[in-house]
């Protein structure tokens, strides 16, 4: 990571001049997939799985699963399972309409380095294109 | 000496007039890379950075922007 900040001053020979904090962050919590894209027909029911991994000696619980629209995408939050330390969201929507949908997951955890985890849901039902008939 | 003095005055209101214009804050900051050792991500780092003023008049922080 590296970052600037701008300083101006009334010096005249330096009325502008840059600090600069810079270093490495690890990323302690995988999400995969970060953004969940889904696509199909009406009718369709569209599903995802996004699974939650947290590195060692960063462990969590997930408090409280929330959607900002929470209308046609639902959102199933799953445990840990088999001593396993992996957190799940199953993502699944329908429409019987050519649509374009959208939602944001809101994890709220007990981490203090990550009190919270976004996923972004994309979702496009496609309009089917009519089938030509064959004559005779 | 009339004609001596005036002269020397002269030369020395010069000299203060240009002193005074020659005056100004210096910025120079002390250290302006602050390199951290790796945290993991949602740690909330803190670092004063010090800005020296090597001039003759007061210096001003006129604005900072952030990143």
């Amino acid at each position: 990571m590296n970052k600037k900040i701008q300083v101006m001053t009334d010096d005249p020979d330096n009325k502008k001049f840059y600090l600069v904090i810079q270093g490495r962050v690890k990323r302690i919590i995988h999400i995969k997939p970060r953004i969940v894209s889904l696509s199909g027909s009406p009718g369709e029911t569209l599903e995802a799985v996004v699974t939650i991994t947290p590195d060692e000696g960063y462990e969590f619980e997930v408090l409280e699963l929330k959607q900002k629209f929470n209308k046609e995408i639902k959102a199933e939050l799953i445990r840990p399972q088999n001593g396993k330390k992996d957190w799940q969201v199953k993502v699944s929507c329908f429409s019987d309409k050519a649509d374009d949908l959208y939602d944001f997951i809101t994890l709220k955890t007990d981490s203090p380095h990550k009190p919270t985890l976004k996923i972004r849901v994309y979702a496009i039902y496609f309009d089917q294109a009519p089938k030509k008939q064959k004559k005779g | 000496m009339k004609k001596i003095i005036i002269p020397f005055m002269i030369i020395g209101l010069l000299l203060v007039t240009q002193a005074t214009a020659w005056s100004a804050p210096k910025a120079v900051p002390v250290d302006s890379v602050y390199n951290f050792e790796p945290v993991p991500e949602g740690t909330t780092l803190s670092h004063d950075f010090i800005v020296k003023n090597e001039g003759d008049t007061v210096l001003n922080i006129t604005g900072v922007i952030p990143p």
